[in-house]
């Protein structure tokens, strides 16, 4: 019975819609062109969604908990710089050295961050939208535009390096591993339960004990250590680290178009990692797949930029539905029938 | 802590507004102590350059050692961008160091971060407080800028497009321009990648090769370039055209990310083909090329060629190597000579727009039937990994600056490379 009542939530779930739409697509796409399926293209589309999802693990905690991060992209250039930075002028050092000191630097944004938020009482949209300016102009003056080349050969190999007979890049594996982690963390231990209940309702959480603070310190904290890890692996592929190629590429808007696409509110309290993953996933297969159908790309852009729109609508929804439902419950007294 | 931070909101507020400085007039009126030198002699060994003055009064608008700068008046030069990058922060560094050898006061860089309506909107407020401005604005914008400064009376010099009227269908130049012909930057890369071919691939049929142009099909001057190539490709050789592509940054930009997705999607599209020779009309594109043909493998079985190069020094000088194997570069001390010399012409009088470089008028674009603005070109050289350390050098010694000090500079001389190209007979021939 309650492996019945389990298989039905997951055939009702998102995440199963998701699946499926995305499992849809690469069948068309195939039929419509038989070598979108090549070890090529496979792997372009892994390595194309390797530092959107690290950034999932930055962006998608945090929004579930109620805030959000919007100079996670800018966090991702500047922490990449420092990592590059140490590297040019202390080779010795070695780059498992140089990726804690850039970590380090993401905990003192993520410290920033949580003076203007906690502290000061500033909004996160606009306290982070701010900083993303600060943080993106450091990275600009500190080179004076310039890219840092790295030579490290053990850390750009780890750019190169593909598994499963060189289908599945390394990366992309390290990825999946934390995202499967979070996703862990969220749905099966207290932590994550407290996110949920900090994002849903603060106020409630906190009558019922939770430090909604404390819980939004960790996620900040969080969110911007995973933005600069997200900014080196972007350096692993491309041998360098740039001051500007990741404040054009936001990878951090396509981590948050896909949160929500996959299930996350944009007003906290909902939604999961695999949810998240799996419409990252389908986001890239859709990209790929019109451009191997050779699909005019000027239509790509409005493409991606409708696809976020139909997220947030159906979000919107969704979240219109659970309220017309709760209030439903609360009127009849059916509170069962009503998390049914 | 709410109040504090608001009281100094409101006084930085206020102290802008009291942060405009004076005006000044721009003073283009003519110094009487002009007298220009002697010119410096273009390398022995460069094409038969033709004169454009006399030995005893040099050339108008070039840098020359041998003329007295200081006993001008010290104008205020400023160079004004809509955005920086790498490009534009080497020219700012090109012109300081020119300003120093010519006794301009530079101002420095002023850029707004794409915003367009800042640029114009600001620019007559720099106007007032300099005696010439470098600017580099939005090629669209070259006219409502032209008409601004013009009216202002300020002397100015656009920098890397040409300064047309983009929205008249004939794009008839404004303003004299430095710099260089973008159909022929096409022309020019099919014969480095076949020379590339040959030497590493001489075993393989070239119908067995793929052939990439990254575009950005939006900017006309890029685009260009790419009209160039195909041309001038399907000249030498038609039967390679059914594997010739075009990819498109114009999706979104031109930078490193959008060319690998779009050369990426080249490559997918055609796993059969194993050998691709690719160029790229900037270097953001060559290395987002670079980085799509490492990650399917073919690094050893593929050249990429761009115009530019910067990039490509600091990619080799920090000892990489990838597919991106050869650019076709020109200093930025060296372009930005021409340039920062016309503006000093402008300003003290030594010429005006209309006459500066007369043969470098091109009859045939020279801006309408009562214009006579000249187009001046610039030559450029093909760096290499064994060659750029020597040709970038050059420009330190030629321009007396320091960029490089760890560069060789064993047997290199001022005189090395040329600064000049032969004015084309084109320019003399009217079309029919």
């Amino acid at each position: 019975m309650g492996r019945q009542k389990t298989l039905n939530k997951l055939l009702h779930s998102k995440f199963f819609g998701l699946l499926v739409f995305t499992v849809v697509l690469v069948l068309l796409f195939y039929i419509l062109e038989d070598k979108y399926i090549t070890r090529n293209n496979i792997r372009m589309i892994l390595i194309s969604m390797t530092v959107p999802g690290v950034m999932l693990v930055s962006v998608a905690p945090l929004l579930i908990g109620g805030q959000i991060d919007l100079g996670a992209g800018a966090q991702a250039t500047l922490g990449a710089m420092v990592f590059a930075q140490v590297l040019k002028f202390y080779p010795a050092v070695g780059w498992g050295t140089a990726l804690v000191i850039a970590l380090a630097a993401g905990v003192i944004f993520g410290l920033v961050n949580i003076f203007l938020v906690n502290k000061l009482g500033f909004m996160s949209f606009i306290a982070t939208i701010g900083m993303s300016s600060v943080y993106a102009g450091l990275a600009t003056m500190w080179t004076r535009t310039n890219e840092v080349p790295i030579n490290n050969k053990s850390f750009t190999g780890l750019g190169k390096t593909a598994l499963f007979d060189n289908w599945v890049p390394l990366l992309f594996i390290v990825m999946l591993v934390l995202v499967a982690i979070y996703g862990y963390v969220l749905s099966n231990t207290r932590f994550g339960r407290s996110v949920y209940m900090v994002g849903g309702n603060p106020y409630a959480a906190r009558l019922s004990g939770l430090k909604p603070k404390k819980i939004h310190s960790a996620l900040f904290i969080n969110s911007s250590v995973f933005a600069v890890l997200a900014g080196i692996t972007w350096s692993s592929y491309n041998k360098m680290a740039s001051p500007t190629n990741l404040t054009t590429l936001a990878p951090n808007f396509a981590a948050l178009t896909a949160s929500i696409l996959g299930g996350v509110s944009f007003m906290g309290g909902s939604g999961g990692m695999a949810g998240a993953f799996i419409a990252l996933l389908l986001v890239n297969v859709f990209t790929s797949g019109l451009n191997i159908v050779h699909f005019p790309t000027y239509i790509n852009t409005g493409l991606q930029g409708l696809i976020l729109i139909v997220a947030l609508v159906l979000d919107s929804v969704s979240i219109r539905r659970q309220r017309q439902m709760l209030m439903k419950a609360a009127i009849t007294g059916g509170s069962e029938k009503a998390k049914a | 802590m709410k109040k504090i931070l608001a009281i100094v909101l409101a006084m930085l507020m206020v102290a802008s507004l009291f942060a405009c400085g004076g005006t000044s007039t721009p003073s283009a009126s003519p110094s009487e102590s002009v007298a220009p030198s002697a010119s410096t002699a273009p390398a022995s060994e460069s094409p038969s350059a033709e004169p454009t003055s006399n030995a005893a009064t040099g050339e108008i608008g070039m840098f020359d050692p041998n003329y007295d700068y200081s006993a001008n008046q010290k104008y205020k030069v400023q160079y004004v961008v809509l955005a920086t990058s790498i490009l534009y922060e080497m020219f700012n560094a090109a012109f300081e160091h020119w300003a120093t050898q010519m006794n301009i006061e530079y101002l420095g860089m002023q850029e707004y971060g794409g915003d367009k309506d800042a640029y114009l909107s600001n620019l007559p407020t720099l106007a007032n407080n300099v005696d010439g401005l470098l600017v580099d604005p939005d090629s669209q914008q070259y006219t409502r800028v032209a008409e601004v400064l013009n009216e202002n009376g300020t002397p100015w010099m656009g920098c890397m497009a040409a300064p047309r009227n983009y929205e008249d269908p004939a794009m008839p130049l404004i303003h004299p321009f430095v710099g260089f012909d973008n159909y022929v930057v096409g022309t020019i890369m099919p014969a480095k990648l076949l020379e590339f071919k040959d030497e590493l691939w001489p075993d393989v049929p070239l119908e067995e090769f793929g052939f990439i142009t990254v575009d950005y099909s939006t900017a006309f001057p890029l685009h260009q370039r790419e009209q160039g190539f195909k041309d001038t490709l399907t000249a030498l050789h038609p039967e390679v055209m059914e594997n010739y592509f075009v990819a498109d940054t114009a999706i979104n930009m031109f930078d490193l990310d959008t060319s690998k997705q779009v050369v990426s999607a080249v490559l997918s599209q055609n796993p059969d083909i194993e050998y691709w020779l690719i160029w790229a009309e900037i270097d953001n594109m060559a290395q987002g090329a670079a980085v799509a043909i490492d990650t399917v493998g073919l690094t050893d079985n593929s050249a990429i060629v761009t115009f530019g190069g910067t990039a490509l020094q600091m990619q080799w000088d920090a000892g990489n190597e990838d597919a991106w194997r050869a650019a076709c570069y020109l200093p930025q001390t060296i372009y930005a000579e021409p340039i920062i010399g016309a503006l000093y012409a402008f300003m003290s009088g030594q010429a005006t727009a209309e006459d500066i470089w007369p043969n470098w008028v091109n009859v045939n674009d020279k801006g309408g039937a009562d214009a006579n603005y000249a187009s001046r070109l610039l030559p450029y050289y093909w760096i290499e990994k064994d060659n750029y350390k020597q040709m970038i050098k050059w420009s330190d010694i030629y321009a007396g600056s320091n960029y490089y000090p760890d560069y060789p500079a064993d047997g290199i001389t001022r005189d090395t490379f040329s600064t000049s190209v032969p004015v084309p007979e084109s320019y003399k021939t009217p079309k029919a």
